[in-house]
């Protein structure tokens, strides 16, 4: 039984701004386990992108709050770490690639130096000359052989920890030559031709899809145990979108990574994720198996998701779309929160919020990973229109 | 169009140094500036060192002819106590060369770090956040005092002289710093790229040393060089009112010089007598400015590129031919029109 990466317990986020606050993410919990992809989908605004960044604490709090509920990424609750252990969690731990490609580099550095600094955060931590977080069972232990936690292990020509010898120290001492080897063994990772070229070169040199693989390669370069994806492609244009979900699916196949990848497009989920959360005002409304979530959606608002992409092959008729608009998250409404737009509402909906339950009613209770829905009647769902 | 270009010859050296040297060349204002700030750094090194070699009279030598005009012997003329000027502005220089940098540099220190420390660390309700207000309060009280007129008082505080007249200065003139430093670390540290050096797992005092300062060094460095102008004329204002520094004396200086040469209806008399220090101050500030302007564009990579692009046009860098989409993606924004950040005109020339 392998311990997953991460589990999310009942996480709840709040913005304050003045007196309103903003219930962000309410109550999301999740479960990854080591080499599986899981996908976050939703409309903007509900909480995908909060959710991402809550995740390594990259929230900057005030204004944002994590009111409740743990994050226990490899034994660890990262909600009890202080402040300044933090980054020692981030990168060599919890990897992120985030969807602005344009601004993610520093403009004053060359490729180079970007991907060597992150090269150099997990150099120094393996090398243990740089305190690495300690919680639970060391979770940054590199010391084993790779396995399908680390993404990029499958490739690591690392430099592992042996002894503290002083002399094995001076033979990990990485030499720039040694250094430049290994930035160029991602840049051809992430599938960049003539990357000796591309070292050399400053961000705003590159196309938004160019930066976009460097920052793939840097957070690879840290080989983190979880990845987490926050729209990398949304930015991108369509054909240079496809180049780079072409790439994340192949590394996600060669690596075997650990990956919490979040988007708003549905066909991007469909081709990368083994699991699918669906996100709405901040709750998780549906989550299961990609297909099985895709093909017989069991939330009335999932069911309108679907129907409101548009296919390529249908080009007659307007676009469908989901009447009424999405809920002020200050006040959120009551009950579940999709009631006042969905056609299955009744008077319970209103009062209570429904759980996250198992579709299947013989599933047995507990399991986190087989289809459920937060509707009360998600049996009417696949009669809906 | 790729199949008609040259095979790729990239031997360019990216050394600090030869792009240096490349913006430098693209941009002759800023070329001169830096050769005329070289120059004034030599000269008052020589004068320091060596002042026989090219300083031919003592401060307070008497030289013969009184309120001589410009001549071979005497290049700026003479005063009226037959003291040659030339040697008297060439003896001020180091002096008011030391001062302009010396205190633009000591404010750069002061104001420049706790402006980094009040922009960066300024969490709200904590300790960060209190030494956070407290900087800017400080900085505030000190600013709501006019500069030059709070300098005088400190300088009757202190006593007159050199040395109390710069740190009076030094003591007015840090808070522009910490204002300018706060505001660029403001801007900067909610980029994106902030946030992804913190994803990284850098630690905040790193990014605040590599990523926010690397990118508010600029507008930085340009304020600094501008205001060693400023710097001087505010000492040669003090100068000129006659408490820095005494003229004739041991000890020249340029504002001392102007004040004592334009008094007692002297300028209307002999008026060669103010050319030679006033010009002298002209040349020192137009210098720093030019190489200000120059520093910019060789700190910010984006017009560096364009500025070397533009000197000296050379082929964007061929790649091994890929698939066609791959290639499209993988241009250099040469021919990427889409660039947001767009150099201008890369290949153009200035």
């Amino acid at each position: 039984m392998t311990q997953p990466v991460l589990i999310l317990d009942n996480l709840s986020v709040t913005y304050t701004v003045g007196a309103g606050t903003f219930y962000a993410v309410s109550d999301v919990s999740l479960e990854i386990e080591p080499g599986r992809v899981v996908g976050i989908v939703g409309e903007t605004g509900c909480g995908k992108s909060t959710l991402a960044k809550a995740i390594p604490r990259l929230l900057p709090e005030p204004p944002a709050t994590i009111g409740s509920g743990t994050i226990i990424f490899q034994g660890t609750d990262l909600v009890k770490v202080p402040k300044r252990k933090l980054p020692m969690v981030r990168g060599t731990g919890i990897g992120m690639i985030f969807q602005e490609p344009l601004n993610s580099l520093n403009p004053a550095y060359r490729v180079f130096d970007q991907i060597v600094e992150s090269i150099r955060i997990r150099h120094y931590r393996e090398m243990g000359w740089v305190k690495s977080f300690q919680g639970g069972p060391n979770p940054f232990d590199y010391s084993k052989p790779p396995d399908t936690t680390t993404v990029a292990g499958s490739l690591s020509k690392a430099i592992i920890p042996s002894g503290a010898a002083e002399e094995a120290v001076r033979d990990r001492l990485q030499t720039r030559s040694q250094y430049r080897e290994e930035v160029l063994e991602y840049l051809r990772l992430v599938r960049i031709n003539d990357p000796e070229t591309i070292l050399n070169l400053f961000p705003h040199e590159l196309s938004g899809g160019m930066r976009q693989r460097i920052m793939i390669a840097m957070a690879l370069s840290e080989k983190p145990a979880l990845l987490i994806a926050d729209e990398p492609t949304s930015a991108l244009d369509v054909t240079i979108q496809a180049q780079v979900l072409t790439l994340m699916k192949e590394l996600i196949d060669e690596v075997h990574a650990s990956i919490l990848f979040i988007s708003h497009d549905l066909g991007v989920i469909a081709e990368t994720a083994d699991e699918v959360g669906v996100m709405y005002a901040g709750r998780i409304v549906e989550y299961g198996p990609v297909a099985e979530v895709f093909k017989d959606p069991r939330h009335p608002y999932t069911k309108a998701l679907l129907k409101a992409a548009p296919a390529h092959y249908k080009s007659d008729g307007p676009l469908s779309s989901i009447a009424g608009s999405v809920p002020n998250l200050s006040r959120p409404p009551s009950g579940c929160r999709f009631h006042p737009r969905c056609v299955l509402a009744r008077d319970v909906c209103r009062g209570v919020t429904p759980p996250l339950a198992p579709v299947d009613p013989n599933a047995p209770p507990g399991g986190r990973h087989i289809h459920r829905s937060a509707c009360y009647f998600a049996a009417e769902v696949p009669g809906l229109p | 169009m790729s199949a008609t270009r040259a095979p790729p010859v990239r031997r360019r050296t990216d050394h600090p140094i030869v792009v240096f040297w490349r913006v430098l060349r693209a941009n002759p204002l800023s070329l001169f500036g830096f050769l005329l700030v070289a120059l004034i750094c030599i000269t008052a090194l020589i004068v320091v060192v060596a002042p026989h070699l090219i300083v031919p009279y003592g401060p307070q030598q008497e030289t013969g002819p009184i309120n001589s005009p410009p001549s071979w012997q005497h290049l700026f003329g003479t005063d009226g106590l037959s003291f040659d000027i030339y040697s008297n502005v060439m003896l001020a220089l180091p002096l008011d060369l030391g001062i302009g940098v010396g205190i633009a540099g000591i404010s750069l220190l002061i104001g420049g770090a706790l402006g980094l420390i009040a922009g960066f660390y300024d969490t709200p309700g904590k300790l960060s956040g209190y030494t956070s207000v407290s900087i800017m309060r400080l900085t505030d009280i000190f600013l709501s005092f006019p500069s030059l007129i709070l300098a005088l008082t400190i300088t009757r505080v202190l006593g007159p002289g050199v040395v109390n007249t710069a740190i009076a200065i030094s003591i007015t003139w840090w808070p522009f710093y910490v204002r300018l430093v706060r505001g660029e670390v403001l801007a900067v540290k909610h980029l994106p790229y902030v946030t992804a050096a913190r994803a990284a797992g850098v630690t905040e005092n790193r990014i605040l040393l590599r990523h926010v300062l690397r990118n508010v060094l600029e507008p930085l460095i340009v304020y600094f060089t501008l205001d060693i102008g400023t710097v001087l004329v505010t000492y040669s204002t003090i100068g000129y009112i006659g408490v820095a520094s005494k003229y004739p004396g041991p000890q020249p200086e340029w504002g001392a010089m102007l004040a004592y040469y334009q008094s007692g209806g002297l300028i209307n008399t002999y008026p060669w007598l103010v050319l030679a220090p006033g010009a002298a101050i002209f040349v020192t500030v137009l210098a720093f400015s030019l190489l200000g302007d120059g520093l910019r564009d060789i700190l910010d990579p984006r017009t560096r590129r364009a500025f070397v692009r533009g000197a000296a046009p050379e082929p964007p860098a061929e790649r091994p031919t890929a698939e066609p989409t791959e290639a499209r993606d993988e241009e250099l924004p040469e021919s990427s029109p889409g660039s947001p950040l767009g150099s201008p005109n890369p290949g153009g020339g200035t």
